[in-house]
């Protein structure tokens, strides 16, 4: 998803080859702060690359000013044994600031929020999920089949397309021919350009076969109709969808999801930290618990260069 | 007021440089930053050798057009290297209650004028080529100077002109600007003598924690230290930069006055002053000797010798007592770039090839009050503008 967000807004300037990805658990993370910054870290300036390469890679350590963005990217996960309402309040209050220590995320209940892609804003804003303690499978199995995710999955569509179906095997090729796919804007010229992209580029049995289905699917694709490439297009899309939960974001925060339409939704209004709280108290209610669903790490945008969203 | 300069083909700069005091922008913190919508305290960063000093010195150049300072003594060429031009092109636009004034010359090697003009809002005042002897005199009634006394200029111009072989021929061409200033008779709130009394309240101070200066220079200093409560003015100054001491000050036998530190023996101030000390000793004798009414400070590298606290401490002191100086400093030192102190419209990078740009203008990503902008200049935020 990141990659896709920073080929949509390449005003980022994130280059995929720069970004050093680290996978763990918050509360594991939590624990390794504590160990090497001892029980008051709170106070303290915590350098989280030296945390976490100190662990993962010991023999090439990173420094906090070697990045430019720190983004720490969290699914809720009440389920979690470890869960802890008091650690994870504490991360969200000191983790605030990409640039510097770094910013802390939390995703309700978990990444692929951004996938919801409901009838109307209303409905979108009054949506909860219903299970806070259920594992996130059950949450990921309600979002499949949007026209999001179906977006977002078709550059992998493409590939596997190429890779199971008409056995490319060189991965670089692949990449190569899907971006091009994805860089069609021209319905008119649509049939031809796709000829041309897989004559040109791989050497494949049953081409018009390979055609006809790459043309049916791109096709099919809103984007070409609308003269613009893909990224364009999810562009856009991702312009609405964070749109709508900064102001869901906002209505958790005051507790009015019915704001008036002139109130300026800006990201600057946003406390994650209130909205935490809100969340944990919501979701640990003895009856009907509950978690608004919301997604706060698209919100990398907006908090980059308010602009952006125009 | 100087609201943009601009210099093309001089030293490292082969293209044209501009600094914009204009550009300020929307930030609500640090507004003692900001002097009359204009950037009043600048910082400026960029690596060694990236002209922090070039770009000083040929902002202090129009003193020289004026007959204040000689900016560049030992040096005859001020043009670029590379270029296959020996013109230097300067610009300057000045703004002052409200009327801006555009003052423009280009000089050839070596520092021979060859070009002048000068505007007052959009209206040209005059225009003199001396390279195609073309000249424009039509509009000095505009700034009250109807009576300057044209010839007088041309025939000194020309003389020059005919005794081009001889030694004299050095002397270079008076300026009309100085001829203007030096022969007119202006009412007090004329332009003419905003613009004169900014140009000469001008100042480039280097911060050196050399003591061997001339001699001169020190006794001017102790004899102003001598007038009442100079002395304890001087020691607040030091405390409040986080030196402490206590300064006696006597006259010797032989007429010779000695600062020094009071202990049970008294100390010798400059013998045993510490670097940083001394340079922050000179840059109070440069401001304060003279009582001059700073219109504009270029200070070069003006905390190299610092404690960065010091260093603090001086920019917050240039804010308190100097709140209508345009104050333009370098720096290598990054504990400045703050927004507690500055904003990111007032702090420059220098790149190597030769751009001037504001944090804000360096990076797409819209600079906040509670950005660490000295964390984001090391990791690289900014790196293609270096």
């Amino acid at each position: 998803m990141f990659s896709l967000l920073f080929d949509c807004f390449p005003e980022l300037h994130i280059d995929k080859d720069d970004v050093w990805i680290y996978g763990t658990n918050i509360y594991q993370l939590y624990n390794d702060i504590v160990k090497e910054y001892g029980d008051d870290w709170i106070e303290t300036d915590i350098d989280l690359p030296f945390v976490v390469s100190k662990k993962k890679y010991p023999n090439e350590l990173r420094y906090k000013s070697d990045f430019i963005n720190i983004f720490l990217v969290f699914d809720y996960e009440r389920q979690d044994p470890n869960f802890s309402e008091e650690k994870i309040l504490q991360m969200q209050s000191y983790f605030k600031d990409a640039t510097d220590v770094g910013q802390l995320y939390i995703n309700y209940p978990m990444v692929e929020s951004y996938q919801e892609f409901p009838d109307s804003l209303d409905e979108f804003l009054s949506k909860k999920w219903q299970y806070p303690m259920k594992p996130g499978k059950y949450y990921k199995k309600q979002v499949k089949n949007t026209i999001m995710q179906e977006y977002v999955e078709l550059p992998n569509r493409f590939d596997e397309i190429l890779f199971e179906r008409f056995h490319v095997t060189d991965q670089t090729l692949r990449t190569q021919c899907v971006r091009k796919f994805l860089s069609l804007n021209n319905a008119d010229t649509l049939f031809g350009d796709i000829t041309s992209i897989l004559v040109d580029n791989l050497d494949i049995t049953c081409k018009d076969t390979a055609i006809g289905q790459f043309y049916d699917m791109i096709s099919r694709g809103q984007y070409v109709k609308k003269e613009v490439t893909y990224w364009q297009y999810m562009r856009q899309m991702f312009q609405t969808i964070i749109k709508m939960h900064m102001r869901k974001a906002i209505g958790i925060q005051l507790h009015n999801m019915n704001l008036n339409s002139e109130y300026e939704i800006e990201i600057g209004r946003i406390e994650l930290d209130t909205i935490l709280k809100l969340q944990n108290e919501a979701s640990q209610k003895a009856m009907d618990p509950f978690i608004w669903i919301l997604n706060t790490c698209i919100f990398i945008i907006p908090e980059y260069n308010g602009e952006l969203l125009k | 007021m100087l609201k943009r300069f601009e210099v093309e083909n001089y030293k490292n700069f082969k293209d044209k440089i501009t600094v914009d005091f204009a550009k300020v922008g929307g930030y609500q913190f640090s507004m003692e930053c900001i002097t009359n919508n204009l950037i009043g305290k600048m910082l400026i960063y960029g690596r060694n050798a990236t002209g922090k000093t070039n770009l000083g010195r040929a902002i202090m150049d129009i003193r020289e057009n004026l007959g204040l300072q000689i900016v560049n003594r030992t040096e005859r060429n001020c043009s670029n290297a590379d270029s296959e031009s020996n013109r230097t092109k300067y610009s300057y636009v000045f703004q002052f209650d409200g009327e801006e004034l555009r003052y423009e010359y280009i000089k050839e090697v070596p520092k021979e004028l060859c070009y002048e003009e000068l505007w007052i809002d959009n209206q040209q005042i005059f225009l003199c080529d001396f390279m195609h002897t073309h000249f424009e005199f039509d509009n000095l009634n505009l700034i009250g100077a109807d009576t300057i006394n044209i010839d007088r200029y041309m025939e000194s111009f020309n003389r020059d002109e005919e005794s081009i072989d001889s030694e004299e021929s050095s002397m270079y061409r008076v300026p009309f600007l100085r001829w203007l200033i030096g022969n007119g008779v202006y009412r007090e709130d004329s332009i003419m003598i905003k613009l004169m009394d900014y140009i000469s309240n001008m100042m480039f101070i280097t911060v050196g924690s050399n003591f061997f200066r001339p001699k001169i220079v020190y006794d001017n200093f102790f004899e102003y230290l001598e007038k009442d409560n100079e002395l304890r003015n001087f020691e607040i100054f030091l405390n409040e930069m986080g030196v402490q001491c206590q300064l006696e000050l006597l006259k010797l036998p032989d007429g010779q006055r000695q600062v020094y530190f009071k202990h049970n023996t008294l100390v010798p101030f400059f013998e045993n002053a510490s670097s940083g000390t001394i340079a922050l000793t000179n840059i109070y004798r440069r401001l304060i000797v003279g009582k001059r009414k700073a219109s504009f400070i270029y200070i070069d590298e003006f905390d190299a010798f610092y404690h960065y606290e010091m260093a603090d401490n001086l920019v917050k002191y240039f804010k308190n007592n100097y709140p209508q100086s345009q104050i333009v400093m370098t720096s290598h030192n990054t504990n400045l770039m703050t927004n507690q102190l500055m904003r990111p419209d007032c702090l420059m990078i220098l790149s190597r090839d030769g751009r001037l740009t504001a944090l804000c203008d360096a990076t797409t990503r819209e600079l906040r009050e509670g950005h660490n902008l000295e964390k984001m200049y090391i990791s690289g935020e900014f790196v293609q503008y270096e």
